[in-house]
């Protein structure tokens, strides 16, 4: 945790250390992302509807949506090649939605009695700070567009867990603590990889919009999810130079 | 006449918000043994499903539907527990399908659901006729007969049946039902002098006032 913590401030400082001739732009981006995952097998929940030959499943998983905003500078390795590192600050969220119309939730079992609440949803919202490091290969254009590929990973901290249980009977909400401490928390660290593509136009190359390939394999950032896997998301950003000489090919 | 109409109106929605309330524990819930898709996987949660290899087949009950594959009912010094279902092999191919097992064991008296308590952790020895009054099958035999059914009396030579867990079950701080779950094994034979083995049998069961009488 601690080389982690070291490497990312090592990152965060870079720009620091770059000539001025290579740090070129600083990048301002906002996007969101969608993924989808395997659900955990919740010992506390009991099933709503037949499965058949495990074809089926009785909840409607939405998935994890992440909305994200951050800041990156860009240092030009080349007037193709540039590194992107920065800060991301992400929200994550997830909701568990039974296809019947609530699902019972084993608050306390005994041996001898079960004591369940019916719970019409659970959505689980979460934030990471992140910080993101990218390679950004453009790819010459013509007049003022530039294709670009970039592959990347970010290292998120999270910092804010909230569960939001929506009983169907008011009076079980005194439970909501005993349901949380049973959904757990999920990883404090995950490092999502991406990939992404995309252009970049407008004067000085300032926008850009593209389109990523995200994989959280083992790096769920939900309590629902033993692992999401491989999910898609668009990000636009805009990139103010402060450098002309470099970026300006 | 408006009233009427508004009265008939939430009766209907309050009529109807209930069935939606019971439905979740009245329906079948059929989970697979992973280790072999015949059979429903043992389960604790009341899911209304059971099953056993029989012989070159399999007895299960239905995978989908509202009313109980299980009935209890309880007499002054035994308890009479009836599982109905199918065979799933041999499903309209055979005249003789086994469509139900009947076991009969002494017991207290049972009141209500909560007293099925009793049962936890309760095996019975089924060739014991200290502990069970009776084991039968029950077959259809639609060839021969026209779909009538026919209970034979089983001469058990070793069995056991075994109430892992039995335990109230509580919704939103109001008891349910009774969870009744556990697993079985008979081998004997019937009247005719044919022999059944039934084997890794396994059942779980909600029961409350519409099973047990």
């Amino acid at each position: 945790m601690k080389k982690i913590v070291l490497s990312f401030l090592a990152v965060l400082a870079l720009p620091l250390f770059a000539d001025a001739q290579q740090l070129v732009a600083v990048n301002f981006e906002t996007g969101f992302n969608f993924r989808f995952g395997e659900m955990k097998d919740f010992q506390q929940i009991r099933r709503g509807t037949s499965v058949f030959d495990d074809c089926g499943n009785d909840f409607d998983l939405t998935g994890t949506t992440s909305f994200f905003l951050g800041v990156k500078p860009e240092i030009a390795l080349s007037d193709k090649f540039s590194i992107l590192a920065g800060a991301r600050l992400t929200t994550a969220h997830s909701s568990l939605l039974p296809f019947d119309n609530y699902f019972l939730w084993d608050i306390r079992n005994d041996g001898t009695t079960a004591d369940c609440a019916r719970i019409n949803s659970i959505r689980q919202d979460n934030i990471y700070v992140g910080v993101p490091v990218e390679l950004r290969w453009i790819i010459r254009g013509i007049h003022c567009i530039s294709p670009y590929i970039k592959a990347g990973a970010s290292a998120d901290f999270r910092v804010y867990t909230h569960n939001n249980i929506n009983f169907r009977n008011k009076r079980m909400e005194r439970y909501s603590d005993t349901i949380d401490d049973q959904i757990g928390d999920p990883k404090s660290v995950s490092v999502p990889v991406y990939g992404a593509v995309g252009i970049q136009c407008g004067p000085n190359r300032c926008i850009s919009a593209e389109f990523q390939l995200p994989n959280y394999t083992r790096n769920a950032q939900s309590s629902f999810f033993d692992s999401s896997a491989w999910g898609f998301g668009f990000q636009v950003s805009y990139r103010l130079p402060l450098i002309k000489n470099i970026s300006q090919e | 006449m408006m009233k009427k109409l508004i009265f008939a109106l939430a009766f209907a929605a309050t009529a109807l918000s209930a069935c939606d309330d019971d439905d979740i524990i009245d329906e079948t819930i059929w989970v697979s043994d992973s280790n072999n898709r015949h059979l429903p996987a043992y389960t604790e949660w009341g899911y209304n499903t059971f099953g056993a290899r029989v012989n070159d087949g399999y007895f299960i009950s239905r995978r989908y539907g509202y009313s109980s594959p299980c009935r209890f009912t309880s007499g002054n010094d035994n308890m009479l527990m009836e599982m109905t279902g199918y065979d799933d092999i041999h499903y309209g191919l055979k005249d003789d399908r086994m469509v139900g097992l009947n076991i009969d064991f002494k017991f207290q008296h049972i009141a209500q659901y909560k007293e099925l308590i009793e049962l936890n952790g309760k095996s019975f020895d089924l060739s014991d006729n200290g502990q069970v009054n009776a084991v039968e099958l029950v077959f259809n035999s639609w060839q021969e007969r026209g779909d009538e059914d026919v209970t034979c009396r089983m001469t058990v030579e070793r069995g056991t049946l075994t109430f892992s867990k039995v335990m109230l079950l509580r919704i939103d701080e109001e008891d349910e039902e009774a969870i009744v779950a556990g697993t079985f094994e008979i081998y004997g034979t019937l009247d005719n002098g044919k022999k059944y083995h039934i084997t890794k049998g396994r059942f779980d069961f909600g029961v409350n006032e519409r099973n047990l009488f």
